[in-house]
């Protein structure tokens, strides 16, 4: 039993089930815990964490930048929308979900095919006009997407199945939300499992070479613009599960609510929680999701007016963003992880550096350098402190 | 590509250019230049500052399309030639200016060295089956062990950017070796290292030699005079010497092209 643990503990695959399952036993804790309203809200953090864990592939891992990512959870939102929209239809949600996900990486790909080639402020300015279009064929298509209006989303009936499971292990009902809150995280851990493998794996190391220098990750046989492809198909692809569970948890696709707003809430939520980790994702899509109401109320509670109190959501939420920024840059898990690691690093090279005294070897390489804190999740960071001609 | 059998029926080139002209706008980076570097050998590209040797390597790496001559590596004609290729042909190359990636470990750097050595695609990873669960720890040992050969194995799981220089430089070193490549081409290796890093790298080179081609662009005469069979000596994007070191030190083209560039170097 114990090797048989030992074997899954040491692959990638094997650790990264074993998170998943013990955060399924948490999401099934605390849904089981809380009423319908709470329910919803955590639907809304799996939907935005779905996206933000893809965008934190595309802008975290692969230094690409899309305000386009709220633009692709409208096509997986309205895919959702038509497709639950006929009654008699029996198509399973998981295979709705998975349409949707598969229309949003179609989408993605047309996009990323042609943002291969742009860089910086001119892949933003691209994505951005993604972001402003979208909305608009809602409304040019007004009679079959329903226009300003958008469509309505029938849930289906919870299966039988979820009636009966959550029967046998709670001996009470499963509400409607409880079934979306569900449906939502258990996309999440899907997805996520399958984020953190390609982050892990052969894929990911060479999404982070191609971010960090272009001519060297050519030279060890990278093709740049397929590697950037493949970055941006898989982010449009969690954008599209995130915009059905979207469409499903707010029983509504309608294009004000895929406005830029939404991109930029998905970057925030991705850099707060800090840019390259996944669990940074979640943590930046749960503080998006509860900050401002818990704000809200304790205005409410300390006496202020309903709108004043609405006015503190926003004031706060700056706050924390320009805290973070200041006292964490590489954002809050980032942070946390860097100087864990420079801490770990000044260890090892206070006890090598003892060993080297001892045996009287300095060794060719002394370490003069003082900057173990160093991050490679900062900006700052991610420039050489050698100088790069042009003509290297 | 095509085959074409060696000219002169000796031994095949690892890398042969022949009259390679480079310009940019009204410059003429190269000028009609020609090399072959014989298979096992050291062979050195040396000139003063802006003779167009890293252009050299820019042309044999494919970052320059030429605007005439031809590259042909193991007697196979490289029209068309992408940098990503280069793997692809065992070829490696260090930058003169290092270009570490710098947000992730040195052996995760020296990994992306390994990278061609690599077959799974991109359901390996979604997926993280067995497979290339062992292939990534086989590259992993890989990289580990050209780490240990050049003694810079304690800093594996550190940041290039908190390293000092010269380990740094190693870094890139390591990166290129862990290609296993059969033609490796060193921009600048001695840039910026003290004179005992440069005798040990000269050694390690001249170990390399016995293993693989070697191509080296350096500034540093000793150490070229140290460590190269044969020599091409540039000037203004034009050969003006070729030789073994003995041939070449004492060609009175080459004193008049250094002798205002020693003093400064
Ligand atoms: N990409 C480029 N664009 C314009 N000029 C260049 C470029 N690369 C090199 N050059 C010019 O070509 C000449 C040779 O440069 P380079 O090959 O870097 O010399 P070296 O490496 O021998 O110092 C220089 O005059 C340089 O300014
Ligand atoms: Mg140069």
């Amino acid at each position: 039993m114990n090797r048989f643990l030992d074997v899954w503990r040491h692959s990638v695959l094997g650790r990264h089930l074993l998170t998943a399952l013990i955060g399924l036993a948490v999401v099934v804790v605390v849904l089981e815990s809380v009423g319908d309203f709470r329910a919803l809200q955590l639907a809304a953090m799996a939907y935005l964490g779905i996206a933000a864990g893809g965008l934190t592939v595309l802008t975290g891992i692969n230094g690409q930048i899309s305000l386009g990512h709220g633009a692709l959870m409208a096509f997986g939102a309205y895919t959702t929308a038509l497709l639950l929209d006929d009654p008699t239809s029996s198509m399973p949600i998981s295979l709705v979900v998975l349409a949707s996900t598969a229309v949003a990486l179609l989408v993605g790909t047309a996009v990323g095919v042609a943002a291969a080639r742009l860089h910086g402020p001119y892949l933003a300015g691209a994505t951005l006009a993604l972001a402003i279009a979208v909305p608009g064929i809602a409304l040019y298509f007004g009679s079959f997407l329903g226009g300003e209006q958008g469509l309505r989303v029938s849930l289906p009936d919870v299966p039988v199945w979820a009636l009966d499971l959550e029967y046998l292990l709670t001996g009470t009902e499963m509400s409607r939300s409880q079934y979306v809150a569900y449906l939502g995280w258990i996309t999440l851990i899907v997805t996520f499992v399958l984020l953190a493998n390609l982050a892990r794996g052969r894929v990911g190391r060479r999404w982070r070479a191609v971010r960090d220098d272009e001519v060297s990750a050519e030279l060890a046989g990278i093709q740049l613009g397929r590697a950037r492809i493949s970055a941006f198909m898989v982010s449009a692809a969690a954008a599209g599960a995130a915009g059905s569970v979207l469409a499903i948890t707010a029983r509504l696709a309608a294009p004000s609510g895929f406005t830029i707003v939404l991109s930029l809430t998905l970057l925030t939520a991705v850099v707060l929680g800090g840019l390259g980790y996944l669990s940074g994702a979640l943590i930046g899509a749960g503080l998006l999701t509860f900050l401002p109401p818990f704000v809200t109320r304790i205005g409410g509670d300390a006496g202020l007016s309903d709108i004043r109190a609405a006015e503190l959501a926003p004031l706060v939420y700056g706050l924390v963003m320009v805290l973070v920024i200041l006292l964490a840059p590489a954002g809050l898990v980032g942070t946390t992880r860097m100087s864990l690691a420079g801490r770990r690093a000044r260890r090892q090279m206070a006890a090598a550096g003892a060993a080297g005294a001892t045996t009287g070897s300095p060794g060719t390489t002394a370490p003069h350098d003082s900057s173990d804190e160093h991050d490679p999740g900062t900006p700052q960071a991610s420039g050489s402190t050698t100088p790069k001609g042009s003509t290297r | 590509m095509s085959s074409t059998p060696s000219a002169e029926g000796g031994p095949v080139p690892a890398l042969e250019l022949s009259d390679v002209t480079v310009r940019f706008g009204g410059i003429t980076a190269l000028s009609e230049v020609g090399l072959a570097v014989r298979p096992g050998s050291v062979h050195g590209v040396i000139g003063p500052n802006g003779a167009g040797k890293t252009t050299l390597f820019n042309v044999a790496c494919g970052f320059v399309t030429p605007d005439t001559g031809r590259i042909v590596r193991e007697g196979t004609v490289l029209d068309k030639l992408a940098p990503h290729q280069l793997a692809g042909l065992s070829m490696a190359r260090t930058l003169q200016g290092l270009g570490l990636f710098d947000r992730i470990t040195v052996l995760d750097n020296v990994v992306v060295g390994a990278d061609r050595h690599a077959r799974s695609g991109f359901l390996g990873s979604l997926l993280a089956l067995p497979r290339a669960g062992r292939e990534e720890k086989a590259l992993r040992e890989r990289a580990r062990a050209v780490l240990a050969e050049l003694h810079i194995e304690q800093y594996a799981d550190r940041y290039p950017t908190s390293l000092p220089y010269p380990v740094r430089k190693r870094v890139a070193l390591a990166r290129a070796l862990a290609a296993e490549p059969t033609l490796l081409l060193l921009d600048e290796p001695a840039s910026g290292l003290s004179s005992a890093e440069m005798d040990e790298l000269g050694d390690l080179v001249t170990s390399l030699g016995s293993r693989m081609s070697v191509m080296l662009v350096e500034h540093h005469m000793d150490l070229v005079m140290r460590v190269c069979d044969e020599i091409t000596v540039l000037d203004f994007g034009k050969v003006i010497a070729h030789g073994t070191p003995d041939e070449v030190r004492n060609d009175p083209a080459v004193l008049a092209a250094y002798l205002g560039d020693e003093v400064t170097h």
